[in-house]
This record gives C-alpha cells, sequence and structure tokens, in this order.
C-alpha cells in the first residue's frame, strides 16, 4: 500500500515514499527512496551534504558547495524548476543610494522554516545566480557536531528548502582533512579545512589547510569531476607578522584575468593580499605567493569578489571586513603591483596596495554581486541589532543614503544629489 | 457485538518511527467528504499549506511574517500527516492549526466553526548525571605500617576542588572520626585529572619528638596498625 506525498517545500513536486502506509492510497504519483536512505535525525533535504559552508556557482547552473564534514566538494546540477527568475524583484532606489530590504529578519525566518530557534541557525555563505539573480544561502540548524546542513533560495521574498535528495549530484573528496579532535590555540583546525571554493574555465580552485606539514594548500580539481586532482602548498611572507608562513591558510580568493594572463587572487587573516600566477599551480608544487599588499592588521576578510563600476566601468576588487570599513582596489593595478619586500621586520601596514585602497562603508556578515547596479548582503540592522536582513546596497559608492542623518534628510534642506527629482525612480 | 467506535476529529503528535526517523503530526479521524476534496485539489501542496498548518509557537517577533515549518504531507484516508523537512527540534513549542473552514462550499456538511489547534513540546533527552565514587583507596591491604604517610582516594569521575578535607575523616574502631589525624594542606593535592586526591596523614603524630606526638595520650592515639577496623571514610561526592 501506499499514500500520497506532497513535499511541502517544493510547490507541485509529488513523491512517494514506500514502507510507513497503512491505509488505502487515494492518489499515486512518482516513487522515491530518499527517505528510507536517510539516516535517522537527518533530513532528506540535506542530500549528500554532512555540512554546508561556502558556495559559488559555475557553468550550467551548478552550484558547488563546501562540506567540512563530509571533506567533500559538492557539485549540484541545478534543474530549470530549481530556479526561478528574479529579475523582476525591485532593489531599491539606485540614483538616490536607497536599497531596499528583499527580506527582513532573515535569521527568524530561516528559524520559523527550520522549527527551531533562531540561536540555532547559523548562515555560512551566500551566492546568486548570475542569469537568474536568485539568492541562495548554506544554512545549518544547530552548531554542534549534529547540525544539519540545508541550501535555501530566496524566491520573490519568500525562502525555499532545496530538496538536495533529488537534485542531480557529483562529488569530490578534499584529502587530508585535520583531524575534529585537532586543535588551534583557540578554534578547531577543522573549521578552516576548506576556506573557499572558486570555479574558472573548467576548474575548482579550493583553499584550506591540511594535516600536513605545510598545511596551506590550494586545490586545482577538474570539472567535471576527475581523480586527477593538483594539490599545491602554499607559503607567503606576512608583513604583519614578519615571518614567512605555511600554515595560516588562504582565506577568500578569487580568479581573474588581467592583460590576458589568469591569476589567483587572495587573502588572508591580518591582512595579506597575494597573487599567484595560475601557471604557477602545478600539482605537487610549492608556491610562495606574491604580497602585493598589506590591507592592515587585525582584520579578519569575510568576502572577496569583484565589480564593475556603473560610474567609471573599471573593475574593482572588493574585500569585506570584520573589523573595519571594507577595502576597494583597482584591479588593473593587481597584476604590475611589485610584490612587498620579504625578510624585514613587523611591519603593521598597510603597505603596497593597501596605500591606494579605498574605504567602503559596507557592515555585512555576507556580501555578493546582485547585478550591474546592486549588491546583496546579509547585516545585522543597527536598529534591530537583534536580526539579520537581507537588502541592497547601490554600486559602486555602497552607500545608504536612508540609514544615516545628513543636512539633505530635512523636509526643506539642501538637495545638491538631486534626490528629490528621482524619489520614484525604482529599478531592479 | 462491538457497536462501532465514533472517530471525533483529532489532531495528535506521533513519535519517531521507522522509516522517518522523526516525529510527525497527524489531523485524524476526517471525513471522507473532505479528504475527497483535498486529494481531488489540483493544487494540493498549497491547499494542505493552507489547511494545516504547522509552526513555531514562541518567536521573539510575533507580527513578523514567519514561514510555517517546512514539512511534506501525506494524505491517507481519514488522516492527514505532515512530516517536517527537518525533525522537530526538543525544547521548542510547536502549534498545529487544521482549519478546513474554507472548504466549506465544496463539502456535504459543514466543516466544524472553529479550527483544531495543538500546541506540543517534545522534551530532550536528559539523562540523569553518572553519579560519582571512590573507586579505589590505596594502600588496599588490611594492615598498614605505622609510619604510613598518605593514602591516594581514586574517584570515577573528575572532582572539584575544596570539599575534599570536610569530606575525608579517618574513622576509628568505634566508627568515630578521628581529630586531626589528617593532614590539612593549604592546597589540596588533586592530580591532573582531578580524580586522584594524595591525603596526608600529619607527620607530626609520627615523628618523635615533635609537637603533635606529645600533645595526645599515647593510649588515645589510634595508630595505623593498631586498629585493623580504622577506616578512611570519604563521603559520596558528585563530579562538577
Amino acid at each position: 500500500m501506499r499514500s500520497t506525498s506532497v513535499c511541502g517545500n517544493s510547490v507541485g513536486e509529488k513523491s512517494v515514499s514506500v514502507g510507513h502506509s497503512r491505509r488505502n492510497v487515494l492518489q499515486l504519483a512518482a516513487a522515491s527512496a530518499v527517505a528510507l536512505a536517510v539516516p535517522s535525525g537527518l533530513s532528506a533535504a540535506s542530500g549528500p551534504l554532512r555540512s554546508a559552508g561556502v558556495l559559488t556557482f559555475g557553468p550550467n547552473n551548478v552550484l558547488f558547495v563546501g562540506d567540512i564534514t563530509g571533506a567533500k566538494i559538492h557539485a549540484l546540477a541545478l534543474r530549470n524548476n530549481d530556479l526561478t527568475s528574479q529579475t523582476d524583484v525591485i532593489s531599491g532606489n539606485f540614483h538616490n543610494f536607497e536599497g531596499r530590504d528583499h527580506m527582513q529578519g532573515l535569521d527568524q525566518k530561516l528559524a520559523a522554516l527550520f522549527g527551531t530557534t533562531i540561536d540555532k541557525i547559523v548562515i555560512n555563505d551566500m551566492a546568486v545566480h548570475q542569469p537568474t539573480q536568485q539568492i541562495f544561502f548554506s544554512v545549518e540548524r544547530g552548531r554542534g557536531t549534529d547540525a544539519m546542513p540545508a541550501i535555501v533560495k530566496v524566491n520573490h521574498g519568500k525562502l525555499e528548502i532545496l530538496d538536495l535528495g533529488s537534485i542531480p549530484h557529483s562529488q569530490v573528496v578534499i584529502p587530508n582533512e585535520p583531524d575534529s579532535k585537532a586543535m588551534l590555540e583557540f578554534d578547531p583546525q577543522q573549521m578552516y579545512a576548506i576556506t573557499d571554493v572558486e570555479y574558472y574555465k573548467g576548474e575548482v580552485f579550493v583553499s584550506g589547510i591540511t594535516n600536513q606539514r605545510f598545511a596551506s594548500t590550494l586545490y586545482r580539481i577538474p570539472y567535471p569531476f576527475s581523480s586527477n586532482m593538483a594539490t599545491c602548498t602554499v607559503e607567503i611572507w606576512h608583513p604583519v607578522h614578519g615571518q614567512f608562513e605555511t600554515r595560516a591558510p588562504i582565506i577568500r580568493h578569487v580568479i581573474r584575468e588581467l592583460n590576458s594572463v589568469p591569476y589567483l587572487f587572495a587573502v588572508y587573516g591580518c591582512t595579506p593580499l597575494v597573487r599567484f600566477p595560475l601557471s604557477a599551480l602545478k600539482n605537487g608544487a610549492h608556491v610562495h605567493g606574491d604580497v602585493i599588499g598589506e590591507l592592515g592588521y587585525g582584520a579578519n576578510p569575510l568576502d572577496m569578489l569583484t565589480f564593475t563600476s556603473p560610474a567609471d566601468s573599471k573593475d574593482y576588487l572588493l574585500v569585506t571586513i570584520d573589523t573595519r570599513s571594507a577595502s576597494q582596489i583597482a584591479l588593473s593595478d593587481l597584476a604590475s603591483a611589485p610584490p612587498e619586500p620579504t625578510g624585514g621586520g613587523i611591519d603593521f601596514g598597510p603597505g603596497g596596495m593597501g596605500r591606494t585602497q579605498r574605504a567602503l562603508p559596507i557592515k555585512a556578515e555576507h556580501i555578493a554581486i546582485l547585478n550591474s547596479k546592486w549588491a546583496v548582503l546579509i547585516w545585522r540592522h543597527p536598529r534591530t541589532s537583534y536580526r539579520l536582513d537581507l537588502s541592497t546596497l547601490a554600486l559602486p559608492y555602497f552607500f545608504e543614503r536612508k540609514d544615516g542623518m545628513s543636512e539633505m534628510n530635512w523636509p526643506n534642506g539642501p538637495d545638491p544629489f538631486h534626490y528629490r527629482e528621482h524619489r520614484n525612480d525604482l529599478s531592479n | 457485538m462491538s457497536s462501532p467506535v465514533l472517530c471525533q476529529p483529532s489532531l495528535r503528535v506521533n513519535s519517531s518511527a521507522p522509516p522517518h526517523g522523526t516525529s510527525s503530526v497527524s489531523a485524524c479521524c476526517l471525513s471522507r467528504d473532505l479528504v475527497g476534496v483535498l486529494a481531488s485539489s489540483p493544487r494540493l501542496s498549497d491547499l494542505l499549506k493552507s489547511v494545516f498548518r504547522v509552526m513555531v509557537a514562541e518567536v521573539p517577533s510575533p507580527g513578523d511574517d514567519l514561514p510555517d515549518v517546512s514539512g511534506r504531507y501525506r494524505l491517507y484516508d481519514d488522516e492527514l500527516l505532515f512530516i517536517p523537512t527537518f525533525p522537530f527540534d526538543s525544547d521548542v513549542k510547536y502549534r498545529v492549526i487544521f482549519d478546513a473552514r474554507s472548504l466549506g462550499f465544496l463539502l456535504a456538511e459543514e466543516p466544524a466553526e472553529e479550527p483544531m489547534t495543538l500546541e506540543f513540546v517534545i522534551p530532550s533527552d536528559q539523562k540523569a548525571p553518572a553519579i560519582t565514587e571512590v573507586t579505589h583507596i590505596f594502600p588496599s591491604c588490611d594492615r598498614l605500617p605505622e609510619n604510613l604517610l598518605r593514602f591516594y582516594v581514586c574517584f570515577s569521575n573528575s572532582m572539584q576542588r575544596g570539599w575534599a578535607m570536610d569530606k575525608i575523616s579517618l574513622l576509628d574502631c568505634e566508627q568515630q572520626p578521628v581529630a586531626d589525624a589528617l593532614y590539612r594542606p593549604p592546597v589540596e593535592l588533586w592530580d591532573k585529572t582531578m580524580r586522584r586526591l594524595t591525603v596526608l596523614l600529619d607527620p607530626g603524630r609520627l615523628k618523635r619528638g615533635v609537637g603533635p606526638r606529645h600533645s595526645y595520650c599515647y593510649s588515645r592515639v589510634p595508630w595505623i596498625g593498631h586498629c585493623s577496623r580504622e577506616r578512611l571514610l570519604s563521603d559520596r561526592q558528585e563530579g562538577p
């Protein structure tokens, strides 16, 4: 006997699980054994994930997910019905630097959707599927070893949990992860096993640490996945510490072509900006990155991205920092920037390209480029610090006018930027 | 012959059972008329989500437009089952509402005037803390030399510092504590695991020519080894 089963988090999708029905079936749909394959305490929605960390999109709607607990990189091949175009969603008044909340109380809504309390919701990363401008999060319910991972998307202001058990999937093992009990002085080493993942021209680049002597590692993995993985250990001169370092990992990286040469640009904690030509990242290589900037001591990078400014059409690198303003650096300067000298004493910086950085007023836990006009960010609203909001910021100044106090906000105040003329100019 | 049992519509929480490994909630004893209307709906998923709702009952900002708990539905002859996408969390209060009034115009009989509601909490598995016990006292033999200087008291779990001297006594043949037999060091002598305590006997009672030995009448002093029934007593304590 079978029963009708309708997924509550995926509109219109029907499946049937066998083995649980007690009475007559009323309606029959396609068969699914997902529920049977899931161990007690986990969820079919988690699919192959054991944890949900860093995210990035590749070609053909593939979403890559870093899974530290499972020691894998997953490739979720999203189908057309997993994606819904959000290009009609209004993001705010671009001319007037007035973003819009795509969602208030993101953490509260996730807690309600996951059937738990707000303290058990962790948002680990955010990514935007550029063709549809749909926003995805990696989320975990719980903070311990029993945390349950999920991928959540935003569909016109509503949260939807992806049923990962039904999405075509492939994976690759990340070897030599630190043991789950291995500690740094303050944190478990495994926290940094997979720090970032980036796709570039048929390869996935993964940074993190291993249990090896030279812990800081870059993996270069062909996609579609194969066992032909290149592994490099990474070394840099860290000016703020006045020493060569081989264990502290890259925290965030991006790959961009400058003058037709592809480079991997990386940022570390406390906060060197480092350049690697992709040609140097060969299997077995111990690569020395060129530190081309020191962005300032005592800072932990949160996100690293590039964007094209709608003001001057130039490309910029953006690094958001937990303890201070974000750093913006012209991308064109990065290829030719000379490496910082090595072997000197401790230098708190900023140095190199850090001296040219422009401070941007971004206070985001996660940020991503939504489209040519807007960035989307998860941030804690200053007047309601108990909640996380999902909001937009206008490029290229990343400035939110409505959150500040200025002379222009008075009803009869000056209007040097012609805000009043564009009061009703909303755009997506 | 037994008479038929009348079944009243109700809500219930189903305890964990294979294959789901999670609890679920049911609207039971539904009329065939109502189940038929639900099953024939072209937008079954949306309809079920509006009729049978499960939500977190206690939220920090109840005025916000919070989503219901994510889950899937199963429809049986007279029962609608909700299985959460993620297992119900322990110690979280949930509210279940079954409200079929919007379907009244499709039903032969009018649905109940009031929606059925249920609130429930799944308590966490609270395991009683293991009782910490004295596992060994060394030396462990029956007869001890009279110049013994120390005992080791071993516990089954880590202990808290600061309670040892109040809880440990040396008993004489009459089961009475012997005063001043144990040396009270300013710092309790625990090992790194806080599971082994060194208990010192007052060395002044053994060493000839020092005050403590002379301050007591020899016959009153319960020398170790003179009485086979002397006991080192450690009150049972629980770990921190």
